[in-house]
């Protein structure tokens, strides 16, 4: 009886999946990612990460399985098939999921822990492996069969930490069979009193694909927080100059709109961000500059600074209810067909009680691209009616018909939301510009569509 | 014997050493049976958790709870993540889930979502999302009340 208790207890699963109807086309698109897991006493774990997609279009429909069989201890830890790792935060390897994009990334081998005191071995060997989810539908983006090595060495007190890795890639589907790319690396981190420093560094070297020339490649992120009671200063700065590591690391970034303009590739930049209360009021504003330094070439002279974005943020908060954001960004050649894009950004968002909790955003945002200028306004309105249930309406509208955006200029759609213990289960109705929306205590990213949408969010 | 439970019902985070971006190390024996434990899932692009935490950080002390947040960014925006929640000055652990391994054991699939136990370490409500409603029922639950 104690043995099938103990087999009910650690048992545990969650779901994510969500269907959707275009009022377009009647495409039908379907799809769940969740978790199984189940442990065997204290040490031994087995779960399986799967996902299940059923769209109309057949050549779109994948069930597949990412199985793991764990083992840990105090002092060990061994994890075969389908495992998830990051050195030196992204740096070197950032193979973990990303959940706010439903990007996931995997191992396919083996990967062995040694924690002694106060420090850490990892050792790993695998193919990665990744599923992106984009336009509803969850793909794999590198079907290879690249190998990866590597080996990390941690060591942190509580004041003083310090990573060291190296991460080797053999790649057998280049012409030269034997041909390898390696990243190694250092990060330190001090936390004393008020501050926290850290400094990441990487070095990449390896054989260019076709010319079998010397491939190099570095990268530094570095990081000064200073906290005093009243006010708090963050410093970062970034130089990365060819590190992207064949999609395998994903270097940090220091903008607000955490976008990479050269992909990790060739980006440098520096950003600065405080943040206060003054009495009940809080205060953060934003400084950031990102910019792509890689050169074009004969064979992609377009390939030359990118992308570029500046941004300044204020944002008061006035006990807790309201939130005023002033942002102005600025981007190049964020797009093939735009040279530049100016935004500027008023929005205030924040909750009050109308007899029942409702939540509100609205902003209006002056864009301006290389022929033509236009606002967006937009509103979201959310209201918790009954006890877990939440609607929401959310309207947007241009004052003039966008290429970018399919030539539409007003976009609105009804969303309810129904919260349980376990779980939400949403419907939402309408059209939608996409991007990342919040509405009735939840969050998420949303691609633009039209259409009906159900989603189920079920976990315990 | 009871530890052994506790294992079972709590999960990954429920016991030995948890180490915190902004509290050290903490040892989780000594937390759980001496306070009733609130463990919240968020990210800093997730408005409602950042308003959820921001509710929990200003009556946890008048609640008597202990606070742990679990941030799901990311590894890489660990200094981005250092640098917000001394901004807010929260004063309550926070620790990253830099793989989702602990939002797998406690089969989280949305944020925000938080866990409330006693001090015996009973789970006496799930929430998943954050509604301002949710503070008092955190209250009438600790204090032994049932859901409305």
């Amino acid at each position: 009886m104690n043995f099938f208790l103990t087999l009910l207890l650690q048992f545990h699963f969650s779901v994510s999946g969500e269907y959707l109807l275009d009022k377009d086309t009647l495409a039908e698109y379907s799809s769940i990612f969740g978790n199984l897991q189940h442990s065997i006493g204290e040490n031994l774990s087995l779960s399986s990460d799967f996902i299940l997609q059923l769209h109309s279009d057949p050549s779109e429909r994948i069930f597949t399985l990412m199985p793991q069989v764990s083992f840990s201890s105090s002092t060990f830890s061994l994890k075969l098939f389908d495992f998830q790792s990051s050195f030196q935060n992204g740096l070197v390897l950032a193979q973990e999921p990303d959940l706010a994009f439903k990007r996931l990334r995997y191992l396919r081998g083996l990967s062995a822990e040694i924690a002694i005191g106060q420090m850490e071995i990892t050792a790993l060997t695998g193919q990665p492996f990744n599923y992106d989810y984009d336009a509803f539908s969850f793909r794999t983006t590198n079907d290879t069969v690249d190998l990866l090595r590597g080996l990390s060495f941690k060591y942190a007190n509580g004041i003083v930490d310090f990573e060291a890795s190296y991460l080797r890639l053999n790649r057998r589907n280049m012409p030269e069979p034997y041909a390898f790319q390696e990243i190694f690396g250092c990060s330190w981190g001090l936390q004393r009193g008020i501050f926290d420093l850290v400094l990441n560094v990487a070095r990449k070297w390896g054989v260019e694909p076709l010319t079998f020339g010397r491939m190099k490649g570095f990268g530094v992120h570095t990081f000064l927080n200073t906290s005093f009671p009243a006010i708090n200063f963050s410093l970062s700065a970034v130089f990365y100059d060819s590190i992207n590591f064949w999609g395998y690391n994903l270097p940090a970034v220091i903008t607000e709109k955490e976008l990479l303009p050269g992909s990790g590739f060739s980006d440098k930049g520096i950003g600065f961000n405080t943040a206060f209360y003054l009495g009940n009021t809080y205060f953060e504003g934003g400084l950031g500059s990102l910019v792509s330094i890689e050169e074009g070439n004969l064979l992609s002279p377009d390939d030359g600074k990118a992308f570029q974005e500046t941004y300044l943020k204020t944002k008061l908060n006035i006990p807790s209810r309201v939130e005023i954001k002033l942002a102005r960004e600025y981007y190049l050649r964020v797009e093939p067909e735009y040279e530049q894009l100016y935004v500027y950004t008023l929005e205030s968002r924040g909750f009050f009680s109308w007899g029942v909790p409702v939540d509100y955003v609205m902003n209006v945002s002056f864009n301006e691209e290389d022929c033509f200028s236009y606002y967006v306004l937009g509103t979201v309105i959310s209201a918790e009616i009954l006890r877990d249930f939440s609607f929401g309406f959310n309207i947007e509208y241009a004052t003039r018909k966008i290429p970018r955006y399919e030539n539409e200029e007003l976009w609105a759609n009804l969303e309810i939301i129904y919260r349980f213990d376990y779980g939400t289960l949403t419907l939402d109705v309408g059209n939608r510009r996409g991007g990342l929306v919040c509405s009735g205590g939840m969050c998420r990213v949303v691609p633009p569509f039209s259409g009906i949408t159900l989603g189920l969010n079920f976990g315990f | 014997m009871f530890k052994f439970m506790l294992l079972l019902i709590f999960g990954l985070i429920e016991s030995g050493s948890i180490e915190t971006l902004n509290f050290g190390t903490i040892d989780m024996d000594t937390i759980w049976s001496s306070k009733p434990v609130y463990i919240s899932f968020w990210a800093t692009y997730c408005t409602s958790c950042v308003r959820e935490l921001d509710e929990i950080n200003r009556i946890k002390d008048s609640l008597g709870i202990f606070v742990i947040a679990v941030c799901e960014d990311g590894s890489r925006k660990e200094s981005k993540v250092i640098s917000f929640i001394k901004g807010k000055k929260w004063s309550f652990p926070v620790l990253m889930d830099d793989r989702q391994s602990v939002m797998k054991q406690y089969g989280v699939t949305a944020l925000p979502s938080s866990f409330l136990y006693n001090k015996e370490g009973k789970l006496l409500k799930r929430f998943t999302g954050f509604s301002p409603r949710d503070v008092d029922l955190i209250k009438r639950l600790l204090e032994g009340g049932n859901e409305p």
